[in-house]
């Protein structure tokens, strides 16, 4: 089963490093938005949005990459391609789960990484860190399947997961913190998954408010679980 | 080894597959032929368990393809029409990726020299030519060493080297005692390949046999067919001599009556210049064209 895993974790690899814009997006894109809050705003305002930041690359890498994925392989008839391989949907997934999650990793090493050493923001690193990003990227990668699965094209796909992905992108704490908002947005960014990552991470990161972020962890993992199960449930390799 | 019967599948109005049967015996290359929409990739879909059929019965390798799909799979191979893989991956990396998975012993290399691609074993298959991505596709199909191949197409828009290169492969693989399903829509790939041949239209197998069988069954007899400018065909029609005009082409068919020397020599003694005539029986060709047309006709009625 890992061998097959990692077969196609290969192919995951070489797709990656032959796409120059993928490689901007995940790893680059998070970089420059670091050195931009660093450069022009005091380093207590980059400190409060780094779990954002990281919020922000974790959702762009797997959301919109599995949402392009997992419609583009069924129309080109690659899933189709791969059912007649001893790959399991269930490997598959696994496999790039677990890429993502990898990915994730590394761009929170990276916006940390640079948020401590060159603008000396203020973080702490915990373990409970750790689940966040599994089941962000969890979450995400599901969601993407999800989306990819219903759309009846690339294009909806496309357009679907941009409606979906953009809202997050903006208001859930990720590039101002949420209290910034007028107070019925406030209320209405708590529809948007993204808003238990920041948040969640934001108590473990920044304030240390560890009850809450184990709290809006709970919610993260709700949130996955249930997208995990309709993504999986609705996914299939072969038209009925 | 492989078994059809009633075999339909719908898309909303549209009967792709409208109940068809036939059997395949083991060693032998089975041909599907038939127009554009015919219902062949349905089919072939079908018995690779990768369609789900509507009603009817497959059996391959005694098995059902849908229902018991992850057994079959590793006995069969397949070549979609339009085959399509990931964008970045090379011929090379392909292979090597689906060796994995097989956990197969086959040489990568040695599949790509098999299939004339080894040139561009590390060209991204998004580069690849049409002719090249095809090649990769039974490559793949192949590293399984299975013991049915579905070959969807297989050497559309191949130049002629690499179609008989793969023509080739297929006897190859036949005489091993392998069986092999494919549909083509040329008639010279039908007749050099195929054990026997069914010819689908509308969903509906029209015709089915050898090759040969075929063309003595459905074929008209004997023809001249003369490549002439226009005053051939008012000449003829000046004689009364009945003859169908395809392009630059005039057919005349000839019953048992028709004397062939006295018709040749009316023709010569016209003065009328010509670059061809030639005598021959109908191909498998003439007959799948008037086949279809009749289905065709059928049809508008
Ligand atoms: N997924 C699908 N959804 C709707 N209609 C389909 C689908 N697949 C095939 N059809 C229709 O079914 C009919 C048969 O198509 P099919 O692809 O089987 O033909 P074919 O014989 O393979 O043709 P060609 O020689 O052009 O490859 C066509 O009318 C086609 O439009
Ligand atoms: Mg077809």
């Amino acid at each position: 089963m890992m061998r097959r895993t990692m077969a196609y974790f290969r192919v995951q690899v070489k797709t990656y490093m032959a796409e120059r814009s993928a490689i901007f997006v995940s790893l680059i894109f998070p970089v420059m938005m670091v050195f931009i809050f660093g450069s022009i705003m005091p380093s207590e305002y980059l400190t409060g949005v780094i779990p954002g930041l990281i919020g922000f690359s974790i959702l762009t890498d797997s959301l919109f990459a599995v949402t392009a994925v997992a419609s583009k392989y069924r129309l080109m008839h690659i899933f189709n391609q791969l059912s007649l391989t001893p790959l399991r949907r269930s490997e598959w997934l696994f496999s790039v789960f677990l890429w993502h999650v990898i990915i994730g990793a590394a761009s929170f090493a990276i916006i940390v990484g640079i948020g401590y050493f060159a603008f000396s923001a203020n973080i702490t690193l915990h373990l409970l860190i750790i689940p966040f990003i599994a089941f962000g990227a969890l979450l995400f990668v599901s969601m993407g399947l999800l989306i990819g699965t219903v759309a009846k094209s690339s294009e909806s796909a496309g357009i679907i997961g941009n409606a979906v992905g953009f809202p997050m992108m903006v208001l859930t704490g990720t590039f101002f913190p949420v209290s910034f908002l007028p107070w019925y947005l406030q209320q209405a960014v708590k529809v948007l998954p993204l808003y238990y990552f920041v948040q969640g991470m934001g108590d473990v990161m920044v304030t240390g408010d560890f009850n809450e972020g184990l709290l809006y962890l709970g919610v993260l993992i709700a949130l996955a679980a249930g997208f995990f199960l309709a993504g999986t449930y609705l996914f299939r390799w072969r038209e009925k | 080894m492989i078994r059809v019967s009633g075999l339909r599948k719908s898309f909303g109005k549209i009967r792709a597959v409208d109940g068809i049967n036939f059997e395949v015996e083991r060693g032998t290359v089975f041909a599907l032929l038939g127009p554009n929409g015919a219902g062949k990739t349905t089919a072939i879909s079908m018995l690779e368990g990768l369609l789900q059929r509507d009603s009817g019965n497959i059996e391959i390798l005694g098995m059902d393809p849908w229902a018991e799909h992850g057994t079959v799979r590793m006995r069969i191979g397949v070549m979609p029409q339009g085959f399509n893989f990931f964008e970045k991956l090379t011929p090379l990396d392909s292979l090597v990726f689906y060796r994995d998975l097989f956990e197969s012993s086959v040489d990568p290399e040695s599949l790509l020299r098999l299939v004339i691609l080894d040139d561009s074993r590390n060209v991204p298959f998004e580069k690849l030519s049409g002719g090249q991505k095809q090649k990769l596709g039974l490559a793949l199909s192949l590293v399984n060493d299975p013991e049915i191949l579905f070959l969807d197409e297989p050497t559309t828009g191949l130049d002629p080297s690499a179609r008989r290169a793969i023509w080739s492969i297929i006897r190859m693989f036949r005489d091993r005692g392998k069986t092999i399903i494919l549909t083509t829509h040329y008639m010279e790939e039908a007749e050099q390949l195929a054990d026997n041949i069914a010819i689908i239209s509308h969903g509906r197998i029209i015709a089915e046999g050898s090759p040969e069988g075929i063309v003595s069954r459905y074929g008209s007899g004997r023809k001249v067919v003369i490549k002439a400018g226009k005053e051939m065909g008012d000449f003829l029609s000046s004689e009364r001599i009945e003859a169908s005009v395809n392009g630059k082409y005039f057919e005349i068919r000839l019953d048992p009556e028709t004397n062939l020397s006295s018709l040749i020599g009316l023709i010569e003694d016209s003065g009328i210049s010509y670059s061809q005539l030639t005598v021959r029986a109908d191909s498998l060709e003439d007959v799948f064209i008037r086949l279809v047309g009749e289905m065709s006709e059928g049809e508008l009625k």
